[in-house]
């Protein structure tokens, strides 16, 4: 019995995963193919990049801050506070930010986005674009990927600047760490290659999460556990949940793969 | 094609998990009219549409569009078809405007200019002016209706499909939605096909019905024919329905939707009819289908009027010059076509025209006569 309930939950999850991955990759070809609309990426870049950037800001700010304070309090009984500059910026640079980043979008754009498509199929809305001959993955969800591939690199970008900042304010600043130690430190130990890494995480993550999130509101219909408006909830909670999970088992499987 | 059958249904099965909905399903849809299919709730009227439409893929059967073949395996959506959906699924985030338009910026490569115009045409033919900027959910229900009917009219279908158009609506509001889609149906020439289980009122509107009863069509053909149906099918779609409802929403309304003054005797008449033994002759139904066959043999411009308790007008539009004559001969010709070809149908023309005042047609409808015969029966 349980073997039976695990082995039809694996088979559901493999098949889920399956067609997931399809959907992403029509969506972005027929988006570029049959459905390429600059207004509609514009759009779907302030959605998920430009609404989402006073968020990243703030949880940079406090993300680095707190990394400062407790990085300062650490190094210092080793008498090595002097690293507080690169021990910020490398966790922010290879953890932090993008998974941060990716977790906050989820929170701000991801769930918003499942609830509208799940309410636009609950209610034959994208039954109606198709009737009138719009490709729906095209139309819906295509440029949210594209859209998402831009933004992401991006927004872990003003998470890591602002998080630097956030620990320059609370080392330098508050607890009287020397201004150049912080930065010269901080430049030194920082390569390339751990920004390129950053830059990886940050694009998969992104075309991950705003998959999963498109994916549980376009398929609600398809749900057999909940209908109508509890169906597009729990497609949202499951896009969030989903997401984060994923989110931290790729950033193992990634770094992983960078060390 | 099947001779001019714009729609070809041959044994369409479905079936969702253990639940067979379509047991066989054939159904030809003539080109150019009004076809009704009826069927109690749960029938299977909207996923036999959906499956017209191709937005729910058959299990078994053949479906011919405009003469391309629409099988099982992999759905696909008929061109120059269009779907209107029950609770009319606009875009909820878009404009009017941005919802009619929507088909015509994505599909066509039309300038802006030009799609603005177009839009702006569907709006003043569909009486929908000083929406563009209004979002769905700022308009009525009727409004709503409207625009969801420019935006399918905006790809200039051949064949509009109407899930349950009347759906959620009070009473007038009924009858108004019928009235817009045979009113837009004359007026573009559109294949229509109306999914209801409205009676009597969804028959003012029909060429043809079409009766899906367990799982399959249980009656095709004209409207007046439906009396000739399975008893089974008659007693459910006709007696009971009509029992129920008519005393509501029966032929008064189709009347009072005409004119400004509420005519309630041909309802109260009829229900005297009813109870003087003609329990299952579906008197509404027939004043319905006469009045339907009056309308549609109207002249532009001329009106229906009620003219007492066994009786109709028609009206003269101000300053019309067709002649009174020729109208009554041509409304006469109509409804010998439809009533008087049943012995117990007829319907007589009286003519007053006075100078200066639109001409007036009085026709009677002895519903009496038939009564009389049938309890004689």
């Amino acid at each position: 019995m349980f073997l039976d309930r695990t082995g039809r939950r694996c088979l559901g999850a493999v098949d889920a995963t399956g067609r997931a991955a399809l959907l992403g990759v029509q969506s972005v070809v027929l988006f570029f193919v049959r459905g390429f609309s600059l207004p509609r990426l514009v759009e779907r870049i302030y959605e998920i990049g430009v609404r989402t950037t006073p968020l990243i800001l703030l949880v940079g700010l406090f993300t680095g801050m707190v990394l400062g304070l407790q990085g300062y309090y650490t190094l210092v009984r080793f008498g090595s506070e002097g690293l507080l500059g690169p021990a910020v910026a490398l966790t922010l640079i290879r953890e932090l930010g993008p998974v941060l980043t990716a977790i906050m979008v989820v929170g701000q754009a991801g769930s918003a986005m499942a609830a509208e498509l799940g309410i636009q199929r609950n209610s034959e809305q994208i039954d109606a674009l198709e009737i009138m001959g719009i490709e729906t993955r095209a139309f819906l969800i295509g440029p949210r990927l594209v859209a998402a591939l831009i933004c992401f690199p991006i927004l872990t970008a003003f998470f890591d600047i602002i998080g630097i900042l956030g620990g320059y304010v609370t080392g330098v600043t508050i607890l009287g760490l020397q201004h150049g130690v912080y930065w010269s430190n901080l430049i030194d130990a920082v390569q390339w290659s751990d920004v390129r890494g950053g830059f990886i995480k940050s694009l998969v993550f992104g075309f991950l999460v705003i998959l999963i999130c498109c994916f549980q509101g376009y398929f609600t219909h398809l749900q057999k556990r909940y209908f109508g408006a509890r169906g597009v909830s729990y497609s949202a909670t499951q896009a969030v949940v989903i997401s984060c999970v994923v989110i931290l088992a790729a950033d193992y499987l990634i770094t992983s793969f960078l060390i | 094609m099947d001779g001019d059958n714009v729609i070809t249904i041959e044994g369409v099965r479905k079936a969702f998990g253990g639940e067979r909905v379509l047991q066989g399903v054939d159904l030809r849809v003539p080109r150019g009219r009004v076809t009704t299919v009826l069927g109690k709730s749960g029938a299977g009227k909207s996923v036999l549409m959906k499956c017209v439409a191709g937005l729910v893929c058959p299990d078994a059967g053949k479906i011919t569009v405009n003469g391309e073949v629409f099988g099982p395996g992999r759905s696909r959506i008929p061109p120059k078809l269009s779907y209107m959906f029950q609770n009319n699924a606009l875009l909820d985030g878009m404009t009017a405007y941005e919802n009619v338009a929507l088909p015509l910026l994505e599909r066509t490569r039309l300038r802006r200019r030009e799609v603005r115009r177009r839009v702006g045409e569907l709006f003043a033919r569909l009486d929908l002016e000083g929406v563009d900027e209004k979002y769905p959910s700022q308009l009525s229900g009727g409004m709503q209706k409207r625009v969801a009917l420019a935006r399918s009219l905006a790809m200039d279908p051949e064949i509009i499909l109407f899930d349950e158009p009347t759906t959620g609506l009070d009473p007038l509001r009924k009858v108004s939605v019928f009235n817009m889609i045979e009113r837009y149906q004359r007026q573009f020439g559109f294949t229509a096909v109306l999914v209801s289980h409205d009676l009597p009122d969804s028959l003012f509107i029909s060429d043809k019905v079409a009766v899906l009863d367990g799982g399959r069509i249980g009656f095709e053909g004209a409207p007046v024919d439906l009396q000739a149906a399975r008893p089974e099918i008659r007693a459910t779609f006709l007696q009971s329905v009509e029992d129920l409802r008519n005393e509501v929403v029966g032929l008064p309304r189709a009347v009072e939707n005409e004119v400004t003054a509420p005519r309630l005797e041909l309802r109260f008449e009829a229900a005297g009819a009813r109870r003087h033994g003609e329990s299952g002759a579906s008197p509404n139904l027939r004043a319905a289908l006469v009045i339907r066959a009056f309308r549609r043999a109207l002249p532009h411009g001329w009106r229906l009027a009620a003219a007492g308790p066994w009786a109709v007008a028609a009206v003269g539009a101000e300053g019309d010059e067709a002649e009174p004559a020729a109208v009554a001969e041509a409304v006469a010709a109509v409804c010998r076509e439809t009533v008087a070809s049943r012995p117990v149908w007829t319907a007589s023309a009286r003519l007053h025209a006075n100078p200066g005042t639109p001409a007036e047609l009085t026709f009677d409808i002895p519903f009496s006569e038939y009564s009389h015969e049938q309890a004689e029966d």
